[in-house]
């Protein structure tokens, strides 16, 4: 990466500051696709390009600013005062979404209902491994291999909905590829434990009678 | 809005027309975000700033006009790039269907102006 000049850390630190309204996402991928503009830009003047030169690749991106305005311009939020000439360095305080409008009663439900459908898998899996945890195999009445089944489909169900949201495939495939990996191994671990604290079963039962 | 703030009446028009202008660009092939700044920077009526292409690029993507891959470069790291959807095909058609005669409409008016 060749965005290690101070001037463009500073350019990208100002960007992700006046950014702080947006979405994480869109955020990420602005600030993202921004550096490796400059990266290809700056990569175009030579091996070793003047600080003037870098200077000027920034200019032609325009300010931090009018990129954070051009993106509450772009998110048909409605900006007050001189749209998009704004005098503030840094930290602009861009509006909330939604707050340009009232929200009808049943898009909120809707809403509600569709997040609550995309967070089922998170719950499931959640719950499930932490009942597998601590009673070391599946909860009384269920079958080991299906809870297990269960948490398998929901770490996938929650992959494949993340790397919809997402455009950063690297970090997405190293955050799922670890997610798989903590819940094979901690699913095995489980198992040997289940075994182990199921071998006495099959063993001589020693009763205590206590005096009365 | 003063009468005679040219940038302000430019940054309505941009506002309405710049995201047909990025699709009319994707409609030839995929492209990178420097490739298509390059391409619109080179008419300065259409383009304030290069980096205000990126966040039209993200509200595009969240449109589904536009979806984006990384693809390998010969000259350095993977990069972004962008290509019309199916929708975004449908989007550009319908603005260039009320586009020449919005414009007819404009210069109409315009050109009876004293």
């Amino acid at each position: 990466m060749l965005t290690t000049s101070p001037l463009v850390a500073a350019y990208l630190a100002d960007l992700d500051r006046a950014l702080a309204g947006a979405e994480p996402a869109d955020r990420l991928e602005i600030v993202d696709s921004v550096a490796e503009h400059i990266d290809a830009a700056v990569e175009e003047l030579g091996a070793s390009p003047t600080q003037a030169q870098v200077a000027g690749v920034l200019r032609r991106l325009g300010t931090a600013d009018d990129v954070a305005a051009a993106w509450a311009g772009a998110a048909d939020r409605p900006l007050a005062g001189a749209y998009p000439v704004w005098s503030a360095p840094s930290a602009v305080a861009l509006p909330a979404a939604g707050a340009a409008r009232s929200t009808p009663t049943w898009v909120v439900v809707l809403l509600v209902l569709v997040g609550l459908a995309v967070l089922a898998p998170a719950l499931l899996l959640v719950v499930g491994g932490v009942m597998f945890a601590s009673v070391g195999s599946a909860p009384p009445g269920l079958p080991t291999i299906g809870v297990l089944i269960v948490l398998l489909v929901c770490t996938v169900a929650l992959g494949i909905v993340w790397r919809r949201a997402t455009t950063h495939r690297r970090a997405w495939l190293i955050g799922f590829i670890v997610a798989l990996l903590v819940l094979l191994v901690s699913a095995g671990m489980a198992g040997l434990a289940s075994r182990s604290g199921t071998a006495p079963q099959g063993g001589p039962t020693v009763v205590v009678e206590t005096a009365p | 809005m003063e009468p005679d703030d040219e940038g302000a009446v430019l940054t309505q028009l941009r506002r309405g027309t710049l995201e047909y202008c990025v699709l009319a660009h994707l409609a030839a092939g995929p492209s990178y975000g420097q490739d298509i700044a390059r391409a619109l920077g080179a008419d300065p009526v259409l383009f304030g700033s290069e980096g205000t292409l990126y966040p039209l690029l993200t509200r595009l993507r969240r449109r589904r006009w536009v979806e984006t891959t990384w693809q390998t470069s010969p000259h350095g790291p993977p990069r972004r790039y962008h290509a019309l959807t199916d929708e975004g095909r449908t989007a550009l058609r319908g603005f260039v269907a009320v586009w020449d005669p919005f414009r007819s409409g404009v210069d109409r008016l315009m050109k009876g102006l004293p």
